[in-house]
């Protein structure tokens, strides 16, 4: 009986192994990988350089397992059980209770360093900086974590820095804190929701001795109720409800340059982008290196600077509306000093928006001049 | 090419086997040779040659021992094999550990080499000299092939991660071997265990004792020290024995039989079984080769003579056994690594098996509980020195765990790890155990049981697809031999 299983398990297993083989040889090759938000291998060249320095052989096993078929469900079963037998964090991401996705505080910058490079910006420009930090999921649903590991706190590395900088400050963790019983947060992405956005627009409003707005002045439109995020990419776990992606439309019209590629538009929004997996890139079509925003209705006269990473892709479509001029600069992109671009275009004020786990491990932000 | 890949389970191996079980008998091993030259090849294309460089001075070696009758000319020849093989092995792996020590000890400066450590080397330099001290000792004949012999030293499942397999084992095998469906089912089994060991178990593991290592000591908490050195136990039992497995298995599914290398090292009752239950291969090995040589060899014969006479019998005796002891370990911790620790580790282990042969065996004799404790105390120990190449960071870590550091006891970080690793770790820890042994026979035969059991090892397998589709985290961690 023993040796007549041990004969089926074989059987089986070369079953399987043939199927694999015949699906890795025939099936034809995918390109990008929605899920995973990345391209994935190619047959690597065969070259003789190749064999010799052992990068075919790597290449070929790349290969394989990227092009594995049904890879998204392998992968997706292994996060499973790797939950199953009490994983809490995986790939740098937390999977809490109530399938929410928070990933990871990581800290690369130091925040003395980080201070000389704000300071010496704002010290050198004769108009006002505000900083903006926006604290990240994992410290305004930090209740939610599982079991974790987390060595620091985002909202008192905010403070650290707030205390030290020597331009405007703005503080929306607390009024965060106080409506995150909204959906202030992505559960599978790692941005801020619209309406994180929008309580964070209204105290960059009351910093600025300005009146606040009202959600009701906005057309608050569901423009999907699919999109899966970055977390989800990352994590791997695809046993989440997706998220929904709203936006708050105002009656306002603009003209939205992205100067470094000579495209020009009249929306803030790129709605190709609900078509495909990385929604989050309706804003501002992603990422650009310099962005110039023009209000059409000139309810002002001043023009302001945003210095951002992501998180203020979501947040300019709200400060768009008050100012002559919105320039969206992207340090991870924008190669040149930014003190000149304020200088040539007679920038009233700037705003710096990060989020608190984003400007720890961009390296891009130590080049701000 | 390692085992747990795609290219290895969907491509190479099944290629191999058909062809193997197609062509016949005395086709077998061509397609043999080829395949593991293409294995060894695959990540290391240079390196090949080096590896039939090292078989052919031994397989001439062979040659020139069997048409030599003078006992001091079949010296000369084995003196000239062994050191070409060991000058080798020192060349690639020990020069630059060598050029630390000139540089340190006369305040030079010379440059390190850098040169990449050929994959494997260490077993297959071993390996081929145990022919070469086989054939001088007249205790096993010579393989006149020299393609042959070239086959049993670079045979794909064994050449880049052991069993040390001794030309002696597989002397008639290699000529010619019966292939049964049955060793070919029983050894495809063998070789899933392997992979399920690994795969499942020993890959998941790692990567716990990697974070652990990686943070600053103020962050940790001495409960997580100790969590994390059981991790690395678990993980190293699992990768070495599952990669035996999967080498014995396959081996067996080529008509080959080596000899086991794990026998649950972790339920030894003292430090002496513990070594004739790990790496089997690597101790029988240094102790027929080294050690009984050493203690045979005429100038210790005196040494011991001189002892006993002054110091009695059983002191005689057990001081010489100890300088063999002291002798084998040393170099067999050297063996494992080119640096300090590795040799410290060596000498470690020396300790308790001098002292073990000295007094303390009696005391394990007796307390069964007790020397079960001791032993996994002094292997966890053993294992903190095998891992930590640095020796500043070596001592802060044994400080830590011994409550030298101002650090908790417990701490938060102590539950996440154990909550991550904690229930794959259980079930490692389960299997350290030989419980397929107690399992009685009537279970063993019984048709569900059976049923059971088949559906249990598709499903593993399943998974082990993939873990290992999915999972860029694959190391051996036995590979920088």
């Amino acid at each position: 009986m023993k040796d007549l299983i041990n004969k089926i398990i074989f059987i089986i297993s070369v079953l399987i192994i043939l199927f694999g083989m015949l699906m890795l040889i025939f099936k034809n090759s995918t390109t990008f990988s929605e899920n995973e938000n990345r391209y994935l291998a190619q047959f690597p060249r065969i070259s003789l350089k190749n064999i010799h320095n052992g990068k075919f052989a790597s290449g070929i096993e790349d290969y394989l397992n990227d092009q594995f078929p049904w890879r998204d469900s392998l992968v997706g079963f292994k996060t499973n059980i790797e939950y199953l037998l009490g994983k809490s964090k995986i790939n740098g991401i937390y999977i809490t209770d109530d399938k929410f996705l928070i990933p990871t505080f990581e800290k690369k910058n130091s925040s003395e360093a980080l201070l000389k490079v704000l300071n010496q910006f704002t010290n050198s420009l004769t108009i006002p900086v505000s900083i903006m930090l926006v604290p990240n999921a994992i410290e305004i649903y930090n209740e939610k974590l599982p079991i974790n590991n987390e060595k620091y706190n985002g909202i008192a590395e905010i403070e650290k820095i707030y205390k030290q900088f020597n331009g405007n400050i703005i503080n929306v963790h607390d009024v965060l804190l106080q409506n995150k019983d909204e959906s202030l947060y992505y559960r599978t992405d790692h941005h801020w929701t619209t309406y994180g956005a929008f309580y964070a627009y209204n105290a960059f409003l009351r910093s600025i001795n300005k009146p606040v707005k009202m959600a009701s002045e906005y057309e608050v439109t569901l423009v999907s109720d699919e999109f899966y995020g970055t977390s989800y990419s990352k994590s791997n776990y695809y046993n989440i409800p997706p998220d929904q992606l709203y936006l708050f439309i105002d009656d306002g019209n603009y003209l939205v340059n992205y100067i470094k590629t000579n495209k020009t538009t009249n929306t803030l929004y790129n709605m190709d982008y609900l078509n495909k997996k990385d929604k989050y890139s309706i804003f501002l079509d992603n990422n650009h290196a310099l962005i110039e925003i023009d209000n059409l209705d000139n309810r002002s006269s001043e023009k302001l600077l945003l210095i951002k990473n992501s998180y203020g892709n979501s947040f300019a479509p709200f400060i768009a509306s008050d100012y002559d001029q919105i320039s969206v600069i992207d340090l991870r992109y924008y190669k040149d000093a930014v003190s000149s671009y304020i200088l040539e275009n007679n920038i009233d004020r700037v705003l710096i928006l990060y989020d608190i786990n984003g400007i720890y491990s961009d390296p891009s932000i130590m080049r701000l001049k | 090419m390692v085992f747990s890949s795609t290219v290895f389970l969907f491509f190479f191996l099944p290629i191999v086997l058909l062809l193997y079980y197609l062509v016949p008998n005395r086709l077998k091993n061509v397609i043999l040779l080829i395949g593991s030259l293409i294995f060894y090849a695959w990540g290391e294309p240079i390196y090949v040659f080096l590896m039939c460089f090292s078989s052919f001075v031994d397989y001439l070696n062979g040659i020139l021992l069997a048409k030599n009758d003078n006992d001091k000319t079949r010296k000369r020849y084995l003196f000239i094999a062994i050191f070409i093989n060991l000058s080798l092995l020192g060349f690639f792996k020990y020069s630059d550990f060598l050029i630390e020590i000139l540089n340190n000890m006369f305040g030079a400066n010379i440059p390190l080499l850098n040169i990449g450590l050929p994959i494997g080397i260490s077993f297959y330099t071993f390996q081929t000299m145990s022919y070469s001290i086989d054939v001088y000792r007249k205790s096993v004949n010579i393989e006149k092939n020299y393609f042959r012999y070239l086959t049993y030293v670079s045979l794909f499942p064994q050449l880049v991660a052991g069993p040390i397999v001794r030309y002696s084992t597989i002397a008639d095998e290699i000529k010619s071997r019966k292939i049964v469906f049955n060793d070919i089912a029983d050894g495809f089994l063998r070789f899933l265990r392997g992979l399920f060991k690994k795969v499942l178990l020993a890959n998941n593991i790692g990567s716990m004792y990697e974070i652990i290592l990686g943070s600053e000591i103020e962050a940790l908490s001495v409960m997580t020290l100790w969590f994390g050195v059981l991790g690395y136990a678990i993980q190293i039992y699992f990768d070495f024995s599952g990669y035996s497995d999967m080498a014995i298995g396959i081996g067996r599914m080529l008509g080959f039989h080596f000899d086991e290398n794990f026998n649950y090292p972790y339920i030894s009752k003292s430090i002496g079984e513990f070594w004739r239950r790990w790496h089997i291969s690597l101790g029988t090995w240094f102790k027929d080769y080294i050690l009984y040589p050493f203690l045979k060899s005429n100038r210790v014969q005196k040494l011991q003579s001189f002892l006993k006479l002054k110091l009695g019998k059983n002191w005689g005796k057990n001081l010489t056994v100890a300088l063999g002891t002291l002798l084998v370990f040393f170099l067999t911790g050297l063996w494992h690594g080119a640096n300090y620790n590795y040799i410290y580790w060596g000498l470690y282990y020396a300790f308790f098996l001098i002292a073990e042969d000295f007094f303390l065996k009696k005391y394990l004799r007796k307390h069964t509980v007790l020397s079960h404790i001791y032993v996994l105390f002094v292997v966890l120990l053993g294992y903190v020195i095998f891992s930590i190449e640095d020796i500043n960071l070596l001592e802060t870590y044994f400080q830590g765990m011994f409550g030298f550091v101002n650090i908790p006891f417990i701490d938060n970080d102590f539950f996440f790890y154990l909550c991550n690793y904690g229930i794959i770790m259980l079930i490692g820890l389960v299997f350290c155990f030989p419980i397929a042994e107690k399992i009685p026979d009537k279970i063993k035969n019984n048709a569900f049981i059976n049923v059971l059991r088949g559906g249990i090892y598709i499903i593993l397998f399943l998974i082990s697809i993939c873990y290992i589709v999915s999972d860029t985290y694959n190391p051996f961690l036995y590979f920088r031999f």
